[in-house]
């Protein structure tokens, strides 16, 4: 009982204690965080501890620029702690009255996965308790992994392995999860199977999800080889796209390669309702994405026949690059976002939308 | 060897022809920035908002986004176009093709794999989820040189635990092992396969997760579908072995046609009940002259009561026919009105202008 007063009270602290002014489209921005490693090796002893481990996660870019953050522990499953201690907190958020006129969820890696869970369920659950629903009206989600990665798969099987000629998958997993896996250890990589991830909370609903991508290779490379298609180091790219399938792929859309190079791809077969691809950088890495990688360009999803048959061509954005081994006729055609070469992913995605 | 004036005569062309290309990669005039103007092929098919957000607030479902002047602009305009689209379906009838759909309503497992050096397992089970009594099918295929005995041996065991059911696989064809597992009397929960393979001798275990489902209720039969406040109402008959929260959905084809996904949340006591899915008027409209329609690719989830329970799945078989009623050709495209859908698309159209 005591616990659950103090863990409520620190919840209650984290949201009232945020100062942050700033927001996205005129509305608060409330953050959900990905996975922390450390917190599968080293278990967190309380709540404050967790919630430290949350506000460092977003500490170099997005946490001053939000108004709550929806901390949970990665040593949990989605189905089981995490659920108890993020639904805690959208309670708080619905009494705290923060979102009454709508606000935005800006998610990074897992936090997308946890932030879909929370969307399907928070109404009916909210309704129970007899509070009004957290009203979100876009949500933002970077690098998402609620399509899973297949180095979660691959971290299920090395659990129950100790063969020498593993040790190049283990070095990829560690690389991520900073954690040799056993089956005792794996908390919320369980939920970040493939198959798990993509029938946990699937259903589809009208709030817009808005995707952010990335292709960068961290880890010197060493997880490439376990993810299929294309991937931004921890995360593949029909997860962060919103792809309704875990095949491999290049893009999140047939016209436009994630350097922005107009040119045929392998894209999802379908995305899932209401997803829209809206910014892909091909050397942002999965973690640099929240703002510590600069000079990535970026590259907007964008068609140029996109309403109603009208063509709108954005030439001016667009630039012709000849290959060097290309003699004559044209170059290839690029299209990016101006700017974004001397940035971090994320402030180009603050930037664009204030 | 004496030079001749001909190799002479080369010689110098390809310095010059050398030198010249050398130039011209390097040159910065390579890359020519296009600066051309955005052009409209059919500007008199567009009309233009002075305040779209405005506008979209007094009907939502029928503006156009403005024309946009930069780039980030066209990436807004383009998902606020989009969603415009899909809001104007309600959530419980959301037009989808069938590649969307399969992903929100197929039990399909994707394989798993595993490199072992320069050899490859894969092992796929015939669906993910799997209601108590239904048999497995698990095939691994082995790629690559190592060599590996005609049997295999496997566990089906709770993630919580070390031993479970025996699974055996026999080899059906070169590097290919098929294995069954009746899940009778299995109780309810996450379960992994773990299959031991000896690989030139060295054993190497690899695991695909499944669940047992418990036996939530049997599809029965549709009723005579009508028409009612502009939605095609199809009654469902199930057997309701498990109280609780559901949600039940299902593909709607018309004609033979994939056109939505429908689906309704409810709360069912245990018996006999009748599940009514709406299609929206908005969805069938374009079809005033049906005849057929076919329910298809049941998923039916009992949704978690509280945080930190878990949803429970099943997959019943069945495809449902139904004569399409003799109102279905008054069902009318009349676009959603909801107030929480025209906020959305104002804060998309906000993006749109920042």
């Amino acid at each position: 009982m005591s616990k659950t007063l103090t863990l409520a009270g620190l919840v209650t602290a984290a949201l009232l204690s945020s100062t942050a002014t700033a927001s996205i489209g005129g509305k608060p921005v409330v953050l959900v965080h990905g996975f922390a490693p450390d917190q599968l090796f080293d278990n967190p002893d309380s709540f404050d501890e967790v919630k430290r481990d949350g506000d460092a996660y977003w500490a170099d870019y997005w946490l001053s620029r939000a108004e709550a953050t929806v901390h949970w522990d990665s040593s949990e499953r989605i189905e089981g702690g995490i659920a108890e201690d993020a639904y805690r907190q959208v309670v708080e958020i619905s009494r705290s009255g923060l979102c009454n006129d709508g606000c935005v969820f800006l998610s990074h890696s897992t936090g997308g996965l946890l932030t879909r869970f929370l969307l399907e369920n928070q109404n009916r659950w909210l309704a129970q308790d007899g509070l009004n629903p957290i009203n979100v009206l876009a949500t933002i989600d970077l690098a998402s992994a609620d399509g899973g990665t297949e180095i979660a798969d691959l971290g299920i099987s090395l659990a129950y392995n100790d063969n020498f000629f593993l040790s190049g998958a283990k070095a990829a997993f560690g690389a991520v999860f900073g954690v040799q896996p056993t089956p005792d250890n794996l908390g919320v990589v369980n939920d970040l199977q493939t198959n798990e991830a993509r029938s946990l909370a699937v259903t589809p609903n009208g709030i817009p999800r808005l995707r952010v991508v990335g292709g960068g290779s961290p880890y010197l490379g060493v997880t490439k080889g376990f993810i299929a298609g294309k991937d931004d180091g921890v995360v593949p790219v029909h997860s962060a796209c919103g792809g309704t399938s875990a095949e491999p792929v290049d893009s999140c859309v047939s016209w436009q390669a994630m350097t922005g190079k107009l040119t045929n791809q392998k894209a999802p077969g379908a995305l899932w309702y209401n997803h829209y691809p809206i910014l892909m950088a091909e050397k942002s890495d999965h973690n640099g994405m929240r703002g510590t990688q600069g000079g990535v360009t970026a590259t907007p999803v964008v068609n140029n026949v996109w309403v109603n048959g009208l063509v709108v061509d954005f030439a001016e954005n667009r630039y012709e690059k000849r290959p060097w081994w290309k003699l004559w006729g044209s170059g290839d055609q690029y299209v990016v976002v101006p700017g974004s070469e001397s940035k971090n992913l994320s402030a180009v995605v603050y930037d664009t939308l204030q | 060897m004496r030079k001749t004036p001909l190799t002479v005569l080369l010689a110098i062309t390809g310095v010059f022809t050398g030198v010249g290309t050398a130039a011209y990669f390097l040159h910065d005039t390579n890359d020519q920035l296009w600066s051309l103007a955005a052009t409209a092929a059919q500007p008199s098919t567009f009309q233009p908002s002075t305040d779209p957000a405005k506008a979209a607030a007094q009907e939502a479902g029928t503006t156009r986004p403005a024309l946009p002047d930069r780039i980030e602009s066209a990436v807004f305009a383009q998902v606020a176009n989009a969603y415009q689209t899909t809001s104007r379906h309600p959530e419980y009838s959301a037009p989808m093709n069938q590649a969307q759909m399969n992903g929100y309503l197929s039990n399909n497992h994707n394989p798993v794999t595993l490199d072992v050096g320069d050899t490859t397992l894969a092992l796929s089970l015939n669906q993910y989820r799997f209601t108590e009594g239904q048999t497995l099918e698990a095939l691994l295929a082995k790629s690559g040189p190592a060599i590996t005995p005609t049997k295999l041996s496997g566990t089906a065991a709770l993630i919580t635990e070390d031993t479970g059911e025996s699974v055996s696989f026999s080899e059906i064809e070169p590097g290919a092992y098929e294995g069954t597992l009746s899940t009778e009397g299995m109780d309810p929960g996450e379960y992994d396969l773990r299959v031991t393979v000896p690989l030139d001798g060295s054993p190497i275990t690899h695991v695909a997760r499944f669940h047992i489902e418990p036996h939530l209720m049997d599809l029965l039969e549709a009723d005579r579908p009508s028409v009612s406040d502009n939605h095609l109402v199809m009654p469902v008959d199930v057997d309701v072995h498990q109280s609780g929260d559901y949600e039940i959905a299902a593909s709607l084809s018309v004609d033979g046609r994939a056109v939505g996904m429908v689906r309704e949340t409810t709360t069912l006591s245990k018996g006999k009940r009748t599940i009514r899915l709406r299609a929206h008027g908005t969805l069938l409209a374009d079809y005033p002259d049906m005849e057929r329609l076919t329910l298809d690719q049941f998923r039916i989830r009992r949704l978690p009561p509280r945080p930190g329970d878990t949803t429970e799945f099943a997959y019943p078989d069945g495809t449902l026919n139904m004569d399409a009623p003799t109102g279905a050709s008054s069902l009318m495209d009349e676009p959603l009105k909801n107030p929480q859908v025209v906020q959305r698309m104002e804060f998309l159209q906000r993006l749109q202008q920042q």
